[in-house]
């Protein structure tokens, strides 16, 4: 920890003038282009249906009316409430067991002198690898209460009782669905803190531990400072993750009705619903784009928090 | 027989014969809904949502009345019922039904009383859309997490709150 930098970008000189590289168009052109195309004029163009509703042969400007409809009348209000709670359930639960045990994995598998962390790695990583449409299946298929080989599986061990339909009862859904995802995920943070890890220098480690400090402090005092940005990033693609791509998991478990009863209904199937209509439930393009752009107004402020509140005052330490 | 896995019971309709009959093979039967008690009478639900009209504004008014004159005929009749088994016509002509397990199905009409799907065509028109609101709340009534009356007067509410017969 020699020199310490706080996130400052120095100022290039100017000395003496150099010519204008064209060349760095050919290489922002093409992704800007793209990006453009498929991420900003969407975005844009959800904003703007957002504030039509449908009319005489086309859209006809209403302002901020659907916004109004969405968190006044009873049964838009209702709907995107619930799917709002439980969405941030969704992430609080994500922040305190995936990325727990995520840090936990991965500072495990960074002792050096773990035997086979290579096969741990691979075994943990992999369920990130199925499509989510095999999770959803093979878990309804494991906790069926008809089929599904855990009720048997508990007996066998002298828990029967315990068991539950958890993914049919309100009370339980939302946390059952919850563990599915994280059992699917936790690869993802794991292999950043595991990066992160190994890029704590040796040095400071070994001068630690020549101070006198065991295994369990070396990685509180030493390690888990270093980390620290790497905290953020995970927390903030938790937080978008959870927000956006957490529908097709419900989707493909609960069905688009998010049952039971809405209790796992999130931002994603509520959108779904509302864009595209559901069984009997019409489309409604332009109430869906503003539960679309809802949706990307609650992500923007979230990610703003965190780029202002947080991001900015975590120390950068230079090894 | 059920416990061994040679049997099983499959909840579904009378659309699902084509596909089953593809590619199940072994034989199936049908048997109505369990009824509330022996004297209850069974229903049968007629989906009265699934028709053709005319646009009223169409230049070619006679073509249309002759062929939706067609699909009243029993010609017609026959040709749906045995060209899509499972799919019967509502149409009161006498027709021999040729697939067995959809005779079987028929047949349930000598018993049992007819009704129709009510939240179809019309009531799923609003918000919230009533097909999809009995959806939720007859799987809360199975689960028995809501009474059935508390269930009606939800959708009853529902209903008061934009349909005006």
């Amino acid at each position: 920890m020699a020199s310490k930098d706080v996130d400052s970008v120095s100022p290039s000189s100017h000395e003496h003038r150099t010519p204008v590289r064209w060349y760095i168009l050919v290489f922002i052109v093409p992704a800007t282009l793209i990006y453009t195309t498929f991420a900003i004029y969407p975005i844009i163009e959800s904003l703007r249906l957002s504030l039509y509703q449908a009319g005489d042969g086309g859209g006809m400007f209403v302002g901020i009316a659907n916004y109004a409809r969405l968190v006044g009348e009873p049964y838009w209000a209702e709907q995107f409430w619930n799917a709002f709670k439980n969405n941030v359930l969704l992430f609080a639960m994500h922040m305190l067991i995936q990325n727990p045990i995520a840090l936990a994995l991965a500072a495990l598998l960074s002792i050096p002198t773990l035997k086979g962390a290579a096969t741990y790695r691979t075994i943990f990583f992999l369920p990130t690898l199925l499509s989510v449409v095999v999770v959803g299946f093979i878990w309804q298929l494991i906790l069926s209460p008809l089929w599904g080989i855990t009720p048997a599986f508990m007996n066998w061990v002298g828990m029967g009782s315990f068991f539950q339909p958890w993914l049919g009862l309100e009370s339980s859904a939302l946390i059952t669905v919850t563990l599915i995802s994280i059992w699917q995920y936790v690869g993802i943070p794991l292999m950043l803190f595991y990066a992160a890890l190994l890029n704590v220098p040796e040095e400071t480690i070994e001068a630690a531990r020549i101070d006198g400090l065991n295994g369990w402090w070396i990685f509180w005092k030493i390690k888990f400072p270093l980390i620290l940005p790497t905290l953020g990033l995970v927390g903030i693609l938790t937080y978008i993750g959870n927000f956006t791509a957490s529908f097709d998991l419900i989707y493909s478990i609960q069905g688009g009705l998010a049952g039971p009863d809405y209790s796992t209904d999130v931002m994603g199937t509520f959108l779904f619903r509302t864009f595209f209509g559901f069984q009997a439930q019409l489309g409604d393009v332009y109430m869906g784009a503003t539960v679309a752009s809802a949706l990307f107004f609650i992500i923007l402020i979230g990610v703003g928090l965190y780029l202002f509140g947080v991001q900015r005052r975590l120390q950068r330490y230079d090894s | 027989m059920f416990t061994l896995g040679r049997a099983a019971i499959y909840p579904t309709g009378s659309w699902e014969i084509t596909g089953f009959q593809e590619n199940a093979d072994f034989e199936m039967g049908v048997f109505a809904p369990p009824k509330k008690d022996a004297d209850s009478t069974c229903y049968i639900s007629d989906h009265t949502d699934i028709g053709i009209g005319m646009n009223a504004a169409t230049e070619n008014k006679e073509a249309v009345m002759a062929f939706l004159a067609w699909t009243t005929s029993a010609e017609f009749a026959g040709l749906l019922t045995n060209a899509a088994p499972g799919f019967f016509s509502l149409a009161n002509h006498e027709i021999k039904v040729e697939n067995a397990l959809a005779q079987e199905f028929v047949a349930l009409r000598g018993v049992c009383e007819s009704t129709i799907r009510v939240a179809h065509q019309i009531l799923s028109r609003g918000e919230p859309a009533l097909g999809n609101q009995l959806w939720t709340l007859t799987a809360n009534v199975i689960n028995g997490t809501q009474t059935p009356e508390d269930a009606a007067k939800e959708a009853q509410a529902n209903l008061d709150g934009w349909y005006k017969p």
